[in-house]
């Protein structure tokens, strides 16, 4: 087990709970820490206000040098750069990644994508996708990065 | 072609006692997959001397403007400043500006910690910074650019680890914190760069072969490698002089496509005229049942079989056709015409591809040749103690043959497209004379030197007799081949 993955994810944790108090909901799922879930809210005034979604992400060992693997869990919202299945069409998160992201900085992206959407919106090929991209980690998966804004 | 690689090519560059004369063939600089990096680093020395910048952005200078001196000079001065962010040796201020919190974070919230680890730096592992004062403990930098490097090539183009950071990495980095293989890789991704990037450099075509060629404008786009090989510089594949690329690829995509076999069926079938599916006739009477509907039809005027008997001069014998030919039936006639027309071409490529197939496979049987060659004269030098440099004339032979029988095997293919008569009588007139050589030179090559090995015969005029023979054919054919 790397040293710098565990003592990152240390601080990172300590970073959500003082620094995002009442914004993000820290749940760490696995006991080796690998698994995390993070709850957050809609932002009031977007097309989300109240709901609640959860992320998830899973790190390797090699953490943050890799990417950490992230999708919704539980009801994903319904926008035109999330599948049903719950992953999630964001560079970032693949392979615009770089170390110095960070969990909180992750989650802020997406709710600030979910928040400038305009209307709720499945994928163009939602049902299509979500066959093909089964069984298969997001981070395989070939993501075309057509637009930032949606 | 891996055989050529082990032999000691490089090092028999004294000319074999050969006379010299005029070589139109190509001198190129060849250059070995390990030297790039030299050479590379040559080139942007002469940069760092004229800008006064470092190595580093000598490099990430070099590489935006794909090595192109001309361009460089034309448009870095104006832009300076401009293009230094673009390519990623000088930080971009204005992103600071546009993301304060990931930019400045580091500054202001995490000043004396690593932003990968989320370390407190100590003066142990504390780092040197890049311009852009994003600054990360050694170790991480270490795995960062470990990963980056076995994720692919693009590594020579790693960004800082910073998120939206626009510097890029420097060379100088890699060689710092890389350890063994890694290091070994990332020089990989470093020479291909250049060869990837740089219009000059081309890697050679041949399989197995490593070698890069430079290219020097010396107006023939021939090239030849270390390897022995030689390819054409324009379009990458093997030369084919004397036909030029698009001539070339024409030919290439005519003998793989299907178009070939459109023409053969034009030529050798007829459509059903009831059903339209193409029916082959080998031989035989014209009573054509069609497999598809069993209709049955005459196979020369395509007539309803029913109707045939003594009107038409029997069952077997349909001059049905003559008879419309001969009043001008326009619709016959003319499918008639182009069936012809058809078959008269396929005939002409058949001829042509016929020897252009031949000499495809002479050539690569004069490769196959080669290593036996080299065995032989190995050989000859071992038992009968001739010195290697009266023997180089052998593997220049066929060598020589090689180069002829790729020459002729493109004759053909340039004859196919020539269509002025006269000129086609001049290059055919050539194009038999350096066949006719080359076929003795390779006639005289293939013959067993067993003979020469024996160890009871102690005149050496038969050898000698056979090296004159054979030097005077490598004359003459590769003097045809250069003045065709």
């Amino acid at each position: 087990m790397q040293a710098r993955c565990l003592g990152r994810l240390k601080k990172e944790a300590e970073d959500i709970r003082n620094n995002f108090d009442g914004v993000l909901e820290l749940d760490i799922k696995d006991e080796s820490q690998m698994c995390w879930h993070v709850r957050f809210r809609g932002a009031e005034g977007s097309v989300y206000n109240g709901e609640v979604f959860t992320l998830q992400f899973k790190f390797s060992e090699d953490y943050p040098i890799e990417s950490p693997e992230v999708i919704f869990v539980g009801i994903p919202p319904e926008h035109e750069h999330v599948y049903s299945n719950g992953y999630i069409c964001l560079s970032t998160l693949y392979s615009d990644w770089t170390p110095a992201l960070k969990v909180s900085a992750v989650t802020m992206s997406i709710l600030s994508m979910l928040s400038s959407a305009v209307v709720k919106q499945k994928p163009a090929n939602d049902a299509q996708a979500v066959v093909w991209m089964k069984n298969k980690s997001p981070k395989k998966v070939n993501w075309m990065f057509e637009d930032d804004k949606c | 072609m891996q055989s050529q690689h082990s032999n000691n090519y490089e090092d028999d560059q004294d000319d074999y006692g050969w006379p010299d004369e005029e070589d139109k063939e190509q001198v190129s600089y060849h250059h070995q997959f390990d030297n790039d990096e030299k050479r590379q680093l040559e080139k942007v020395q002469k940069l760092v001397e004229l800008l006064g910048c470092s190595q580093d952005q000598g490099i990430a200078i070099m590489r935006f403007f794909k090595w192109n001196m001309d361009k460089l000079q034309n448009e870095w001065f104006s832009n300076e400043r401009r293009l230094g962010i673009k390519m990623g040796i000088e930080f971009d201020n204005d992103l600071s500006k546009k993301f304060p919190l990931t930019m400045q974070s580091l500054a202001h919230n995490n000043q004396g910690y690593c932003m990968i680890c989320y370390g407190q730096f100590s003066q142990k592992n504390k780092q040197d910074n890049m311009s852009c004062g994003h600054q990360f403990c050694q170790e991480d930098w270490r795995s960062y650019l470990s990963q980056k490097v076995n994720e692919g090539f693009q590594a020579v183009q790693s960004k800082c680890p910073q998120h939206l950071c626009n510097m890029v990495v420097p060379h100088s980095y890699f060689v710092k914190y890389l350890q063994k293989e890694d290091m070994k890789t990332y020089m990989k991704w470093f020479c291909k760069a250049y060869t990837d990037d740089n219009k000059n450099v081309r890697w050679c075509p041949y399989s197995g072969c490593d070698y890069c060629v430079e290219y020097q404008d010396y107006g023939e786009s021939d090239v030849s490698c270390k390897c022995g090989n030689s390819f054409c510089f324009k379009c990458g594949s093997e030369s084919h002089r004397p036909c030029d690329c698009k001539q070339t690829e024409t030919w290439k995509n005519k003998n793989s496509a299907e178009s070939e076999n459109i023409t053969w069926i034009m030529a050798n079938t007829k459509q059903c005229p009831e059903c339209r599916k193409p029916i082959e006739k080998n031989q035989g009477c014209n009573h054509m049942t069609c497999k598809m509907c069993s209709y049955e039809f005459c196979w020369l005027c395509q007539g309803k079989w029913s109707e045939h008997g003594q009107k038409t001069g029997g069952y077997y014998n349909c001059n049905k056709y003559e008879e419309l030919k001969s009043k001008g039936d326009v619709k016959i006639s003319k499918d008639e015409t182009s069936r012809q027309a058809a078959k008269n071409e396929l005939d002409r490529y058949m001829f042509y591809f016929e020897r252009f197939n031949n000499h495809d496979k002479a050539e690569k049987h004069a490769r196959s040749l080669r290593p036996v060659i080299k065995a032989k004269i190995q050989l000859l030098h071992e038992i009968k103690k001739y010195p290697p440099s009266e023997l180089d004339f052998l593997d220049e032979a066929i060598n020589e043959v090689i180069k002829c029988r790729q020459v002729l095997k493109y004759t053909y293919v340039y004859g196919y497209y020539l269509k002025n008569q006269k000129e086609l009588n001049l290059f055919q007139f050539l194009q038999e004379d350096l066949e006719k050589n080359c076929d003795y030179l390779h006639e005289l090559i293939e013959k067993p030197l067993d003979p020469y090995l024996d160890t009871n015969i102690v005149d050496r005029s038969t050898f000698y007799h056979f090296k004159g023979q054979l030097i005077n054919y490598y004359q003459v054919t590769r003097k045809v081949r250069l003045s065709s």
